[in-house]
């Protein structure tokens, strides 16, 4: 097909044919086996069944995406990377056929990557944690049910089957978080995940209405006569830019032209409808006259606002649902009440990057609307800034890291409204490792505090508290090192792949040119947070391992959690392995331009480039010059040693700085105290959404009551009035009548009875005048 | 109505003299009988009718030539009237032993 | 000059009408009585003046002798002794009399309207003819009378007997034996 440099538009090729439903098989039947058989021989095998099935399950989805991406994925030429397998058709619906299928490319693959790859390794450790726990086979069904929807949402081909996706995970994550339903605080998490989600979700689908409303609607106009678009139209194929310019290749494409749910198929109308006259990619000799007059979704207003605007700020509130975003993100720190490996997986790596997977699959979208881009990269800003500043005054380690992914996706997003998708799923890989690898030593440094710590044995919750920790790093030597850099690549330094991450946003943030503000203010607020980012990645590190009373090495492995020391070595190994992942992983695949003598793109940059270079309108400055890189760059390391140097010195002695850092506190109270609660979102919450709804039914009721109530009790009282009425009259007037007719009756009757007077008199002269009458009658009657 | 009267009046005696006179004869029975409260009187009363009839049926058994059919009747209802007479007489009796008196006014236990 | 027939008729009719009038309208029974002997003999007087001899006579013997004892015989023994004077007026004069009049202003009306046919029949004995009539056109209503006859005499027996079988039999014929204040009736000489 020949290579295509970059730049001028090109329409996705038909896809080839991949198994990939197998990735989703796997997973599935994973969660039902681990359901079924592991209710069913739960005392066989101790409650060991349904984990050894999840984790071999994950395992083979692991393999398949492997030899997948190994075997299909990369021998493929880069602009020809995409594998489709259709499924089942659903429904046709005027002009639309909605299909439920799967696709490959680059942007699903980095996802199935990555979900599969941490999802086994948090599987494993996940199959030791909960040994001796009740529910396993419950646990690891939702667990594998949790990976099949997230792989359907990664590898959906339109928005129909990742609904589906999005829900699931929704769901899961649902079951996850209460997975220990009976304590009340996971239950109120749980809910309040969901419904916040909820909330997202009903955005997001308004938000796909108005889309195929934009498109023109389900109704559309098909015919051969010119102004009228064909529902099916000829193009020539994939466009070979040439020094002359574009130029036709020979081979036609047949592209589906109207309302569509499929991602790739809308781009390609999206690109068609951009470039002048199709670009060139329409046969001005072709007798269908391509005139997209009924499809150009971006002239179209909806109440005075681009209707492109409209949609992509739904979808943008969609997303913060699901990724914890201003205003949106509540839910993550309460969702730290499920179970750790719960928190690694989905609310570190895979389900709040969902959010920002979506953003990037439809960043064709965005780019045509700089307002919803800036309000993404406003929005991803204010929630990196406001995670932090929450992260830093957070006493419980799990919601330390709980903020700190909210902020982190903050910057995620961050990078999506700069028009930097791939540094932003950069981003996403990275933070997933390190993200991912503090919360599983988390759980194992819980485990060392429950173990070494006679009150918190007793108190549960108190085994989190930051205070209650303290001197670990004897008794955890190996988790305190991969704790360590863990947060240095949280934290940004240069030997982790942080580092390399957080800078490729920032510095496509400060060369982006589609914003409608200077990204200069961005910035500002970004590098304060990145100082504040490795203060409290910093500060937790320090609290946990230095400091505190001495506890003896040997007892962690005792009890709790983890069914001893084998069971404790794998938990580590698999923290370890996180670990390396975080270090390795930035260098590998994103080692930075500036770096390289020829100023090449890094690994991941060009495995991604097919997928968001053809946005239309292109940047005008695809790279930055190397001279902001390295300031960037050396602004990062900066500001993050210095959160490390002030963490170092508040808290590595943590009980002498006590005083001090009490007297802080208390200066700064108020501040405090806002920050604690996450800036007030859960009062928020109450304010603007539960006090109206309550106000509103109050006001129902009373409607009711005073109206309604009213209304039907008058209308009762009426009915009865109208029954006396009726009654009154039927027994005045009805009986009346009859017992007047009858009271006639019988007084003509015996008024008539008096004729019988006894009086032979009287008789007589009846007789007598009977017989005159007879014979006058007789008389008249017979002359 | 001077002329009707006075005509029969000096015109030789014939049959509508007779009728008229039983007529009036009728009128007296009828009202004895209609407005007596004696039982006897009106049985008396009764008898001035059959008699008016008697009177009746001779007058015109006189005035057509040949015939003898009423004075036969007229003596049928002599005796008739005296057998009627009897019982009517036996029932006077009969009540007044129960009721101690002849009074129609007192017998009307048969009254609605 | 009317003839002598017209002088006889109108007497007797004036006869005839003071007994009836007396009969409606006297307030003494009594004297109802006897005037309606003095309109039963005027009747008699008439038939023989039609020239109905036998007819006549019967009235005389039947009506007069029977019939007339027989009401004299039942006034006097309805009414107490001394105190005959009982029988007053109705006050049923305002129905009974514009009805008798109406009836009566009927009948004159047409009586003396009519025109009847004139054969006057000759003066002859008519007892021979009478008992020819009763034994050959009018035998059934001869025999039927008699046996009217006989069912009266047993029906006024059966109806004026004694209510008390105790007290002996009853005498033939309708007198009461109550009536008599005095010793038991002829017959027997029994029980009291």
């Amino acid at each position: 097909m020949g290579s295509i440099p970059y730049g001028g538009g090109w329409l996705t090729p038909d896809g080839i044919d991949a198994p990939l439903a197998l990735l989703l098989l796997f997973p599935l039947l994973g969660a039902v086996l681990a359901a079924v058989a592991g209710s069913l021989f739960d005392r066989r095998f101790a409650g060991r069944l349904a984990p050894a099935v999840a984790v071999a399950a994950m395992l083979a989805t692991l393999v398949t995406a492997l030899v997948i991406f190994f075997g299909d994925v990369l021998p493929v030429g880069a602009r020809d990377r995409i594998f489709r397998q259709a499924l089942w058709p659903l429904f046709v619906v005027g002009g639309i056929r909605v299909s439920f299928g799967l696709a490959l490319d680059p942007l699903s693959a980095v996802m199935v990557l990555l979900v599969t790859g941490l999802g086994t390794l948090i599987h494993v450790y996940a199959a030791v944690y909960m040994e001796g726990e009740g529910g396993r086979p419950r646990f690891f069904a939702f667990l594998n049910l949790f990976v099949f929807s997230m792989l359907l949402l990664v590898l959906a081909d339109g928005f129909v089957p990742l609904f589906f996706g999005w829900e699931g995970v929704g769901a899961c994550s649902y079951f996850l978080i209460g997975f220990w339903y009976r304590r009340a605080t996971a239950a109120d998490a749980a809910t309040k995940a969901f419904i916040v989600n909820r909330v997202g979700d009903g955005a997001f689908l308004v938000g796909i209405a108005m889309l195929l409303w934009g498109m023109g609607g389900v109704q559309m106009v098909t015919g051969s006569a010119p102004g009228q678009v064909s529902s099916v139209l000829t193009v020539n194929g994939p466009m070979i830019v040439t020094p002359e310019g574009l130029q036709p290749s020979p081979e036609k494409r047949r592209l589906p032209v109207g309302p569509t749910l499929d991602f790739h198929e809308l781009r390609d109308q999206l690109r068609l409808e951009m470039l002048p006259r199709g670009g060139g990619m329409v046969d001005a000799t072709h007798d269908v006259h391509f005139r997209p007059t009924s499809f150009l979704l971006v002239r179209k207003t909806i109440w005075h606002l681009p209707l492109l605007f409209v949609v992509c700020g739904l979808l943008l509130l969609g997303a913060a649902g699901k990724s914890a975003q201003i205003p949106l993100f509540a839910w993550l720190p309460d969702a730290m009440a499920g179970p750790t490996p719960v928190s690694a997986l989905i609310h570190a790596a895979t389900l709040v990057t969902a959010g920002v997977y979506l953003l990037a699959r439809l960043s064709f979208l965005f780019a045509l609307s700089p307002g919803a881009l800036t309000a993404v990269a406003v929005v991803g800003t204010l929630t990196a800034f406001v995670g932090a500043t929450a992260a830093l005054v957070q006493n419980d380690l799990k919601r330390v890291l709980a903020y700190s992914t909210v902020s982190q996706l903050g910057y995620m997003f961050v990078a999506l409204g700069a028009s930097a998708a791939g540094a932003g799923l950069f981003h996403v890989i990275t933070h997933g490792f390190f993200k991912a690898c503090l919360f599983l030593a988390a759980g194992l440094v819980v485990h060392a505090v429950t173990a070494t710590t006679p009150q918190a044995a007793e108190r549960p919750d108190l085994a989190q508290d930051l205070r209650q920790m303290g001197g670990l790093a004897r008794v955890l030597p190996a988790t305190r090192w991969a704790y360590f850099f863990a947060c240095a690549a949280l934290a940004g330094l240069p030997f982790a792949s942080g580092f390399f991450s957080k800078d490729l946003i920032l510095t496509e943030l400060a060369i982006s040119d589609r914003l409608s503000i200077a990204p200069g203010a961005l910035l500002v607020v970004l590098a304060v947070t990145s100082f504040l980012t490795a203060l409290y990645a910093f500060r937790s590190y320090y609290l946990i391992f230095f400091g505190g009373p001495p506890r003896h090495a040997g007892e962690a492995h005792a009890g709790g959690h983890g069914g001893g020391g084998r069971g404790h070595a794998v938990m580590t190994a698999v923290v370890l392995a996180l670990a390396l992942g975080a270090i390795v992983a930035g260098p590998a695949l994103g080692w930075p331009a500036n770096w390289t003598p020829g100023h090449a793109k890094s690994l991941f940059q060009q495995f991604l480039a097919p997928m968001f270079d053809g946005d239309w309108p292109r940047r005008v400055a695809v790279d930055a010059p190397p001279a902001l890189e390295w300031g960037m760059q050396a602004g990062g390391v900066v500001l993050a040693v210095l959160g490390w140097a002030v963490a170092r010195a508040l808290y590595r002695d943590a009980a002498a700085t006590a005083p001090a850092r009490r007297r802080l506190a208390e200066r700064w109270s108020v501040v405090v105290r806002l920050f604690a609660t996450g800036w007030q979102a859960d009062r928020v919450y109450h304010l603007v959404l539960i006090a109206p709804a309550r106000a509103l039914a109050r006001a129902a009721t009373w409607l009711d009551r005073a109206i309604v109530d009213r209304a039907v009790n008058a209308l009762a009282a009426g009915g009865l009035r109208l029954g006396r009425v009726a009654g009154l009259f039927d027994r005045r007037a009805v009986d009346g009548v009859v017992g007047g007719v009858s009271e006639g009756v019988m007084a003509a009757g015996r008024r008539g009875a008096r004729l019988q007077n006894g009086r032979i008199n009287s008789y007589v002269l009846g007789i007598v005048a009977g017989v005159a009458a007879l014979v006058v009658l007789a008389y008249f009657l017979g002359s | 109505m001077t002329a009707l009267l006075a005509a029969p009046a000096l015109a030789s005696i014939g049959l509508g003299h007779f009728l008229v006179l039983s007529a009036v004869m009728f009128a007296l029975g009828l009202i004895t009988a209609a407005t007596r409260r004696s039982a006897v009187a009106i049985l008396m009363g009764v008898e001035l009718i059959l008699n008016a009839a008697a009177l009746n049926f001779v007058a015109f058994s006189h005035y057509s030539h040949g015939t003898i059919t009423g004075q036969v009747f007229a003596v049928f209802v002599v005796v008739l009237a005296a057998a009627e007479a009897t019982v009517a007489l036996a029932i006077v009796l009969a009540v007044f032993r129960g009721f101690r008196s002849v009074d129609v006014t007192d017998v009307g236990t048969l009254k609605g | 000059m009317p003839g002598v027939e017209t002088f006889v008729f109108y007497g007797l009719a004036a006869l005839i009408l003071a007994g009836a009038g007396g009969v409606a309208f006297s307030r003494n029974i009594l004297h109802a009585a006897f005037l309606l002997l003095l309109t039963l003999s005027g009747t008699a007087g008439l038939y023989f003046f039609l020239g109905a001899d036998f007819v006549g006579v019967a009235q005389i013997l039947i009506y007069v002798g029977g019939i007339l004892v027989l009401l004299l015989f039942a006034v006097l023994l309805t009414n107490r002794i001394g105190d005959v004077r009982m029988s007053n007026r109705n006050v049923g004069y305002l129905t009974a009399v514009p009805v008798v009049l109406l009836v009566a202003a009927f009948l004159t009306t047409a009586m003396a309207l009519g025109n009847w046919a004139r054969s006057e029949a000759v003066a002859a004995p008519t007892t021979a003819r009478l008992g020819d009539a009763f034994l050959r056109e009018f035998l059934l209503p001869f025999e039927l009378v008699s046996l009217v006859l006989l069912m009266a005499l047993v029906g006024a027996m059966v109806v004026a007997r004694r209510a008390v079988r105790d007290r002996g039999d009853a005498s033939e014929g309708a007198l009461p034996a109550e009536a008599v204040s005095g010793p038991a009736s002829l017959g027997t000489g029994g029980t009291p």
